[in-house]
């Protein structure tokens, strides 16, 4: 492909005004990019064009004597220097008005009653265009329509035709279930048969769609239109991707996310775990009352929160020691103040010891190799810059559709650059859909799994191999030796050869006898791919933490310098998926110091022997922990942990296993409610803001422990009202990344204050008007909230660009009014920041050059249990959830449980003979004195000794674990009655609980507490 | 010369308050024998068009529904923010107000809502008596709103004509089924 340097910007003429146009992309981004109002439909600035809807129609002249000029589809013509075009012109103006009226004959006259209006794009080009009044007086054709499952709503009358949804679901994103039928005025959209859309980007659907043929369904059943919703830009908690989302609100209930282009990350288009899942910040098992404090009275304190009270009442536990814990999925700002609170030697993040281990390798990994954005991945917007595409892509050990879902749509683009390139060698732009798709037909860049379940990239792949856990490190290893000869001899040898040539060679000899087990097709997957993995220029290498094995990490880093050593001429990126969303921050934290939950445990039983010894009392240390829940730790450690604690003090947001064992539980606020920082798997950090105030006594995290830093802790120094202090504090203390935070904020705020809700909000003097007609104070710049960049007011100014609340141009309601604040089509937005990157650098922990101590120094620290060791038979237990139940907060969400197909336990052939089972059998797993049930599964290709489990109960934590042939049993006949009311209960309360949460929803609507809005939140006992 | 002057002028001056008081007083005078202009009215109403912007009502179609489908444009037309609703999706497949709200303190009574009414469903009448003594009290619900009649558009029902799936008298409207719609298409159907 020809290479060009930079950006090629030409001159046209539209309507005899000259403008500067990019040549990379088609006329009509070119036009947009200038910010003209050009409508259109089957365009998507992501998806290129297809020239289906007519919409975009210019005149095109010859030249400036020209008047009569010919029409043209301006998504399909290429910007070619000095053109000259009119949109103003009556023919091509007649025309766009008239392909409008065409696609109205069939529109319904549901615009009241659909859930899109407000933010239409359907609406938004039929003012655009002028046409305004129906002329066709003939029938509207109808359809009938499908239940397409729990999250997406279909209304098929709406349709006009314009072939996104279709070419978002199939070919963008693969999905294989939705499809269109039928011809001409006749063209269906939809499932062959009804029934639930299986991939996990269905929500897009809804974006997509220009109209309101696919609709929200959870936002629908409570509904509220686009101006009418208090938003605020946020990050989403779901993933360790850190998607840019907006959360909005209404009546003091959170309604719905929706996308906030990053031109970096996500783009247009979010995973339906981060769409839907920020449900749970409305479910009942929400926690909106302290537990385990009383008031003067000896009442709990529920409801109305006293701070001084509060103070007095934790001012008992003040003689204690604790050991603070903090959690991935907490923000920055939560875990950094925690740590600073109990002192580093008493700073938990609640990992294990493998646990740990695993983290610092990630933080080694993460130090040497930085991580692309999803951008940097696709790499379409540099297309024909000369830049290196990625043409080899490895997935190792990660089931990205699970871990982090809107990665795997990247990888699936990713997997087009060879399409792309096939089409570019003929001209064909990238921007041409239907041409490149045709010409290239399957071709894709080689992709390479080395899974230890099945995955959804499988049938896209040039190799599949699906092994045990420890299999795939040795792989790894392999194909490093293998690379490694290669590049010395030039030549890839095939292993066996090698084997036999160097049986001097102990390792390899060792190595080879350890992998009798592995058949020919890994001999031949690992040639294949060390032969393309040594021709390739850039390949990309996505593995994850989700297997937790040290030791792959270990093989990946050894990979890494074999690929990345100058001499080969290969630029090979890495790129590692953390399991929660601030995974990566959290790194920031660990040090030598750090305690493990071994060390915690030892701390506690060994305090209490101490002081056994001694009359006084027998308890002295206490924990403090952070929006954790211990998921991967046994019921057992958890109850030493329990009995040997004094009190335990759990910040949390919803019900979970050690809320219910706590002594005291202080509500925090979930990510719609409060402010902070998550890092993304890239080491990003990036600022969420809250939706909406909480609800005392439910805080934000920081807020509580700046309270519990007066009255437990001696730290008065620690005295914030808001996060800028918090800043401030530790930016004095010479942190980095607080410095980095507080310039961007300065640079943010030099304007007013940016409004939360849009200037057609409606309702301020009615909605508590029930309550008292008097209205509350609005919310106002203050001495609280000056430091606040945004206002929970429709005053305030409008950010144009970065941290968009929400998008919005005069005349583009929908949410395509964003390409009117990138800088160009598809480019960054404008007002564009500085990327804000946490530094991670091992020096804190420990000295670089050291690094052949680093294993014994990590294994003394942080000893493995004796029980890895491996016995023969043994089992290994894979996690294999469905998407939708693989994090913990939005696992609990009733559409979520409604979707899930019942317990699975998926065994190989052979095993399922070794152990009798039966397709449809239920399955009895203990683990740790837990059982668990499921039904048998066979599936072909699973490697023996592997089984996935797909268990509702048993959390994403606990994965790769071994376990002892007992542990797996046939279920009797109780326990599969037991284990069949058990699954109709799920379902059934899910049901129920979907009701339920609609009904208090629509209570609360009416009784918004005053204070709340006043912005006080204050009240008193 | 300049005295006597002055001394006349004086002189005409108080005759001519004297004159204007006589006016004055026959002026009154004449009035107790005219018609009088102002009505007595708590007892006696003014006449109000029909289409004068009063009271605000929620009317209902011709079938006895509802006829506000929640659909919000009234809430984002008032330019003193004074109407506030919850859309809901009942059971019948209609969507009603969960609650609508008028603060009639704010309300200027100035027709915005009305206009932008797709429905027909909000609609102001010719009652103007909406004092008070305690302003609370002009805070109304949607029981206080919604009347039993059609108000000014006797035959218009949403639902006839939307697409969309809704129980009319009990009866499912199906898809096909609403104002000028063909029968749902056999995608399964191999006709061209």
């Amino acid at each position: 492909m020809t290479a060009q340097n930079k950006s090629s910007k030409v001159t046209i003429y539209i309507d005899d005004i000259p403008y500067q146009v990019s040549t990379d992309n088609n006329l009509l981004a070119g036009v947009l990019s200038n910010k003209l109002n050009l409508p259109y439909f089957c365009w998507h600035p992501s998806m290129g064009s297809v020239g289906a809807c007519r919409q975009c129609a210019v005149t095109q002249y010859q030249d400036e004597n020209d008047t009569r000029g010919r029409m043209i589809m301006s998504c399909m013509t290429p910007v070619v220097d000095g053109m000259r075009i009119g949109l103003k012109d009556s023919a091509s103006s007649k025309f766009r008005e008239q392909i409008i009226a065409a696609m109205m004959t069939n529109h319904p006259h549901d615009c009241p009653v659909c859930a899109e209006g407000g933010e239409c794009h359907l609406q938004d080009m039929t003012v655009i265009t002028g046409h305004t009044s129906r002329d066709y007086c003939g029938e509207k054709r109808t359809f009938t329509n499908q239940y397409l499952g729990e999250l997406v709503g279909h209304e098929m009358n709406r349709c006009i035709t314009c072939y996104r949804c279709v070419r978002f679901y199939k070919d963008y994103a693969g999905g294989k279930d939705f499809d269109v039928f039928g011809s001409r005025n006749q063209v269906y959209f939809g499932r062959q048969k009804e029934g639930c859309l299986e991939s996990p980007f269905s929500g897009n659907l809804v974006e997509v769609c220009p109209t309101g043929v696919f609709t929200n369904k959870l936002f629908s059943a409570h509904y509220t239109r686009k101006w009418d919703l208090q938003s605020a830009p946020s990050i989403c908690a779901h993933c360790s991707v850190g998607c840019n989302t907006s959360i909005g609100e209404r009546y003091g209930s959170v309604r719905r996310v929706t996308n906030r282009y990053n031109h970096d990350l996500n783009g247009y288009f979010l995973c339906d775990r981060g769409r839907f899942g920020i449900g749970f910040v409305n479910a009942s098992h929400r926690i909106r009352t302290i537990k385990g404090i009383n008031t003067k009275a000896g009442e709990p304190v529920t409801g109305a929160f006293n701070e001084k009270s509060f103070t007095k009442a934790m001012l008992e536990h003040n003689r204690e020691h604790f050991i603070g814990i903090g959690s991935a999925r907490a923000s920055f700002e939560g875990n950094r103040l925690l740590k600073y609170l109990v002192g580093r030697e008493n700073f938990s993040l609640g990992y294990t010891n493998e646990e740990m281990k695993l983290a610092l390798r990630h933080k080694q990994l993460l130090a040497q190799y930085p991580q692309q954005s999803l951008a940097g991945m696709e790499n379409l917007s540099r297309r024909g810059h000369g830049e290196l595409q990625h043409d080899l892509v490895l997935i190792i050990g990660e089931n990205l559709e699970q871990t982090a879902p809107r990665l795997a749509l990247t990888i699936k683009q990713v997997l087009r650059n060879s399409a792309l390139d096939k089409a570019d060698s003929i001209g064909v732009k990238h921007w041409q859909d239907a041409a490149v798709r045709t010409y290239a037909g399957d071709t894709t860049t080689p992709l390479f799994s080395l899974q230890a379940q099945r995955t959804s990239f499988d049938e896209l792949a040039k190799g599949t191999l699906c092994l045990s856990p420890d299999n795939i490190t040795m792989m790894v290893e392999r194909l490093t030796q293998m690379l490694h000869d290669d590049f010395a001899t030039q030549t890839v040898v095939p292993l066996k050869e090698q084997a036999s040539e160097k049986t001097t060679n102990d390792t390899i000899d060792n190595k080879r006898q350890a992998n009798e087990s592995l058949d020919q097709d890994s001999d031949k997957f690992l040639l294949l791919l060390a032969r393309t993995l040594s021709k390739a220029s850039a390949p990309l290498i996505v593995s994850g933490l989700s297997l937790k094995s040290t030791a792959l990490l270990s093989a990946i880093d050894d990979l890494m310098a074999c690929l990345s050593q100058k001499s080969h001429g290969i630029a090979p990126e890495l790129t590692m998926v953390a399991p929660e969303c601030n995974s990566v921050g959290n790194l920031h934290f660990l040090s030598e110091h750090s305690l493990s939950i071994e060390q915690i445990l030892a701390r506690l039983t060994a305090d209490q022997d101490s002081t056994a010894l001694t009359p006084k009392g027998s308890k002295t240390t206490s924990l403090l922990i952070l929006e954790q829940d211990l998921a991967q730790i046994s019921a057992e450690q958890l109850n030493v942990l329990r009995e040997h604690c004094k009190c335990m003090i759990v910040l949390e947001h919803s019900k979970t296993r050690l809320t219910d064992i706590a002594d005291i539980v202080l509500p925090v606020a979930a990510v719609s409610e409060s402010g902070g920082h998550f890092v993304n798997y890239q080491g990003r950090l990036q600022a969420f803001y809250s939706a909406h105030l909480p609800v005392k006594p439910i805080m934000p995290n920081w807020q509580y422990l700046v309270l519990l830093a007066k009255s437990l802790f001696t730290h008065s120094e620690i005295d914030f009202s808001n996060l800028k202090q918090l800043y401030r504090f530790f930016a004095k203390h010479g942190e980095p990344w607080a410095l980095q935070i507080l310039t961007c904020d300065k640079n943010a705020q030099e304007k007013r204050q940016v409004a939360r809700q849009t200037h057609r909000a409606s309702g301020r003097t009615a909605v508590m008007a029930n309550q008292s007609v008097h209205e509350v104070k609005t919310y106002v710049e203050g001495k609280n909230n000056k430091d606040e960049l945004y206002a929970y007011s429709m005053e305030g100014t409008r950010a144009a660009g970065h941290g968009m609340p929400f998008t919005w141009a005069p005349a583009w309601n929908s949410n395509q009014s964003v390409l009117q604040y990138q800088q160009e089509v598809n480019g960054e937005l404008a007002c564009r920041q500085n990327e804000n990157f946490l530094h991670l650098n091992l020096s804190a922990f420990f000295d670089e050059s050291e690094s052949h101590s680093l294993t014994e120094k990590l294994e003394q620290l942080w000893p493995s249990p004796q029980w890895l060791e491996k016995e023969q038979n043994c089992l290994v237990l894979m996690q294999n959830l469905p998407w939708f139940l693989v994090d913990q907060q939005s696992k609990n969400l009733p559409e979520f449980i409604l979707m899930f197909a019942g317990n699975k336990l998926s065994v190989s052939s052979t095993l399922a003979q070794q152990y009798d089972f039966k397709v449809g059998d239920i399955a009895k797993l203990t683990l740790s004195g837990q059982s668990f049930f499921a039904q048998i599964n066979l599936a072909d290709k699973l490697p023996n000794g592997v089984i996935q489990a797909s268990i509702f109960e048993l959390p994403m934590l606990v994965n790769n674990c071994t376990l002892a042939p007992e542990q797996l049993t046939k279920a009797n006949q109780a326990e599969v009655a037991e284990f069949s009311q058990c699954e109709e209960l799920r379902i059934v309360t899910a049901t129920q609980e979907k009701s339920d949460i609609l009904v208090r929803l629509k209570s609360q609507d009416q009784m918004i507490p005053i204070a709340f809005v006043n912005g006080e939140g204050e009240q008193n006992d | 010369m300049a005295k006597s002057t002055r001394k006349a002028s004086t002189i005409k001056s108080a005759l001519d308050m004297f004159i204007s008081q006589l006016r004055t007083m026959a002026l009154v005078l004449k009035h107790t024998f005219t018609k009088a202009d102002t009505v007595e009215y708590p007892e006696q109403k003014p006449y109000l068009a029909p289409r004068y912007r009063g009271r605000i009502v929620l009317t209902r179609d011709p079938d006895g529904e509802e006829r506000c489908v929640g659909c919000n444009l009234c809430a984002a037309a008032c330019p003193v923010d004074c109407i506030a609703l919850q859309q809901t999706i009942d059971d019948d497949g209609r969507k009603r107000a969960d609650f609508f709200r008028i603060n009639f303190s704010r309300c200027i009574l100035c027709g915005f809502c009305e206009e932008a009414c797709p429905t027909y469903a909000i609609q102001l009448t010719p009652d103007v008596e909406l004092a008070e003594y305690d302003r609370q009290n002009l805070v109304y619900e949607k029981q206080h709103l919604l009347i039993k009649g059609v108000g000014k558009y006797p035959e218009y029902s949403f639902y006839h004509h939307s697409g969309i799936e809704v129980d009319i008298n009990g009866q499912r409207k199906s898809k096909g089924q609403a104002v000028s719609e063909k029968p749902p298409v056999d995608i399964k159907g191999l006709m061209p």
